[in-house]
């Protein structure tokens, strides 16, 4: 049992930290994050097609589109330098390119999905195919942007060789999906047409509403055992960073992602059409590699994994990963085991 | 700036601690009746102070940082202070079971909970847990005070008409009441709002009752976790910090358990909607106030959006249309050419075969 000494001890030492972590905070400067070199390819609106810089003297002949979330900021997938899913692909000799949404704002209000499946990932897609004189490119898509990449992968197959899908949702209707359950009683069309582009405090409001007493207490009553080591507490607050930089969703696009996935689930209902195109997953014939995680508390495993029963493809590998929505970025397994069962799953499959 | 303010801080709270230990000394002595009664929390208000001041030395960058370390921890603090108190009146008196001693921690939670310290009122009990264990309605009515566009204090104004549910509500009476006369159209608009605002206050205080109910959860299984560590069946915690995470476990536990409930989940959805109804409206009035002034509505913003989107559409369109066009009058240009390659070459060998044919007579 606890003594009172041993209370007045450890709440000192507490005291301390925090007293010493002021001095940390001081001198922690800019909170810089996104590490490896590219350069801006194709800019369309907001929108921008990153190449990144080889880091092997002859990379791949098949360049990898990374298609990330609408949600959050794609700068995740290279947050620092050892921990970067790109620079790990890059050193597989992967020729990565990333699409920057960007921030949406009053004016991109009536982007549909339409916009951004039929319109902006095409264009990407179709300057890349030119750039490198190919019929068809590896994609990678990831969490929404997974989604997306599943719906262009339906409309186009003839542009993707392999598709790459990391903690995608497909069955939004998986019982311990708690995101799709708050969703289903949203009205979006009274919140779109009131707010037109959804904010992102909003979404993080939902987001830290998932684990309240983790995210919101106990994970800054854990940061005062780091505040003292420099190094720890800039990785803490470049995470913080990531965390809340939430751009602005575009209204109607926002609203048909609601309702399409999150209430109809219409992906594998049916009925899903964007732009006025069937989407079917049965369509995507192509190889398809599915990465999940086991501990996702935002896309639960079984909204990943229901992709075999649906996709069309002969060629579907699945791939568990131990750990959870943001570790798959960022823990230290992930930069061990994601890049290379990414690069290897292509390699094999490039010919 | 130089750390060196910043190291002064430092000796100061090393200095403030010692002040508190001599003060947690006083309370010991005061347990056994020896000495006056001392500040309530004096490690949590110690800490409060001294973070005051040093809000206005830390860097502007930094402040929110340092704000919300120090709304935690200010939290945490009180915590370790209750736990301390208790054990050091324990410790005072006759030995506890373990049973009776994890039986004080479980109770020390819950006035935890309860601590006016915290702002925790009988109505809202999860108020108490705004910064040290996490909060939702605290997170909500943050993003509830940044988005919208009227007072919070006309908004309180409201609140104390809230009694019963709004058929109940006199107040609500007053404002179905028709409006009349030459202003008849933007009294009703105002009562609407005051109407939807009403519903605001229902909606968020049907979340509150849940987010009440998880607490109690909370404490209901964090009761249960305690009594497995007195009897033996669960291993003890050795820090304070540990207590503290089998709290914060225990509060997972419940939350998650109430978070796929209908009740949990058209609770939440009902403040979401009702906030968007208190918004939408505020914008009717809003826009009706510009348009007064001459100046561009959100409405005729959203048009012009709507409009430029819809042209830059067609325009895409036509560039796809013109393309696609193009390589088919390209692909039938081949096409012609090839025709005309193989035409040509089959004239030549049926030329050139008429040629090699022997000559006769």
């Amino acid at each position: 049992m606890l003594r009172p000494d041993q209370i007045f001890e450890e709440v000192s030492q507490f005291n301390r930290r925090i007293a010493n972590g002021m001095i940390t905070l001081s001198e922690v400067g800019e909170i810089e994050a996104g590490v490896s070199p590219y350069d801006v390819v194709y800019t369309e609106e907001k929108v921008r097609l990153l190449h990144y810089r080889p880091r092997v003297s002859s990379p791949g002949k098949v360049p990898l589109l990374i298609v990330y979330a609408l949600v959050n900021r794609p700068y995740m997938t290279d947050l620092q330098e050892d921990r970067s899913t790109i620079k790990g692909l890059l050193d597989e000799g992967v020729d990565v390119y990333l699409i920057d949404w960007g921030y949406p704002d009053a004016g991109d209000r009536f982007l549909e999905l339409d916009d951004y499946i039929n319109g902006y990932l095409k264009r990407c897609v179709d300057f890349i195919r030119t750039q490198h004189q190919l019929p068809q490119i590896d994609i990678l898509g990831i969490c929404q942007g997974g989604t997306f990449s599943l719906c262009f992968a339906s409309l186009y197959p003839e542009r993707v060789k392999n598709l790459v899908t990391m903690v995608t949702p497909v069955d939004f209707h998986t019982p311990d999906n708690v995101l799709s359950l708050w969703a289903r009683e949203l009205d979006v069309d009274l919140m779109v047409d009131t707010l037109g582009n959804v904010p992102g405090e909003l979404l993080n409001w939902s987001f830290l509403s998932l684990k309240p007493f983790r995210l919101t207490g106990q994970k800054y009553v854990d940061m005062a055992d780091i505040l003292e080591d420099p190094v720890k507490t800039k990785n803490f607050l470049r995470m913080e960073k990531w965390i809340f930089d939430s751009p602005s969703q575009a209204g109607e696009a926002y609203r048909q992602f609601i309702k399409w996935f999150f209430q109809e689930n219409r992906l594998i209902q049916g009925g899903l059409e964007i732009g006025g195109k069937k989407v079917e997953l049965s369509r995507i014939t192509m190889p398809v590699f599915n990465i999940y995680a086991t501990e996702d508390h935002l896309v639960p495993p079984d909204a990943s994994i229901a992709l075999e029963k649906y996709v069309g493809s002969k060629d579907y590998t699945p791939f568990a990963f131990k750990g959870g929505h943001i570790g798959i970025y960022v823990s230290g397994r992930a930069q061990k085991e994601i890049p290379t069962a990414v690069a290897k799953w292509l390699k094999d499959r490039s010919h | 700036m130089s750390d060196q303010p910043f190291k002064d801080w430092t000796s100061l709270w090393s200095d403030a601690q010692q002040q508190y230990w001599n003060t947690l000394q006083e309370l010991g002595k005061k347990a056994m009746g020896q000495t006056p009664p001392p500040a309530a929390n004096p490690w949590a208000e110690g800490f409060e102070a001294w973070s005051k001041l040093l809000q206005n030395a830390a860097p502007a960058d930094n402040r929110d940082w340092f704000l919300k370390l120090a709304e935690t921890n200010k939290a945490y603090l009180s915590m370790g202070e209750q736990f301390w108190k208790l054990m050091n009146a324990q410790s005072s008196g006759a030995p506890l079971s373990p049973e009776n001693w994890w039986a004080g921690i479980s109770e020390a939670f819950k006035n935890q909970a309860g601590s006016a310290f915290f702002g925790a009122t009988p109505k809202d009990p999860w108020a108490a847990f705004a910064s040290t264990f996490g909060l939702p309605s605290d997170q909500w009515q943050k993003l509830y005070a940044a988005s919208s566009s009227y007072p919070e204090e006309f908004q309180k104004f409201l609140q104390g008409f809230m009694t019963g549910s709004p058929s109940e509500n006199p107040y609500q009476k007053f404002l179905t009441m028709p409006a009349l006369g030459y202003s008849r159209e933007s009294q009703e608009q105002l009562q609407k709002l005051q109407q939807q605002w009403l519903k605001y206050g229902e909606a968020l205080q049907g979340y509150n009752q849940v987010l009440g109910k998880i607490t109690e959860k909370a404490f209901e299984i964090f009761g249960n976790k305690t009594r497995d560590i007195a009897t033996g069946s669960a291993p003890s915690p050795e820090s304070l910090r540990a207590i503290y995470n089998l709290w914060v476990d225990s509060g997972e536990e419940a939350y998650a358990e109430f978070a796929t409930t209908p009740e949990f989940t058209k609770a939440q959805a009902g403040l979401v909607n009702a906030l968007m109804a208190v918004k939408q409206q505020e914008q009717i009035l809003t826009d009706g106030f510009l348009g007064q002034f001459g100046l561009p509505t959100r409405r005729e913003l959203d048009t012009a959006h709507q409009r430029i989107h819809q042209l830059q559409r067609q325009v895409r369109s036509l560039q796809e249309a013109q393309a696609d066009s193009g390589i088919q009058l390209l692909r039938e240009e081949v096409a012609a050419l090839k025709r005309e390659i193989e035409g040509d070459k089959a004239k030549k060998k049926g030329a050139a075969s008429a040629a090699s044919e022997p000559k006769t007579l």
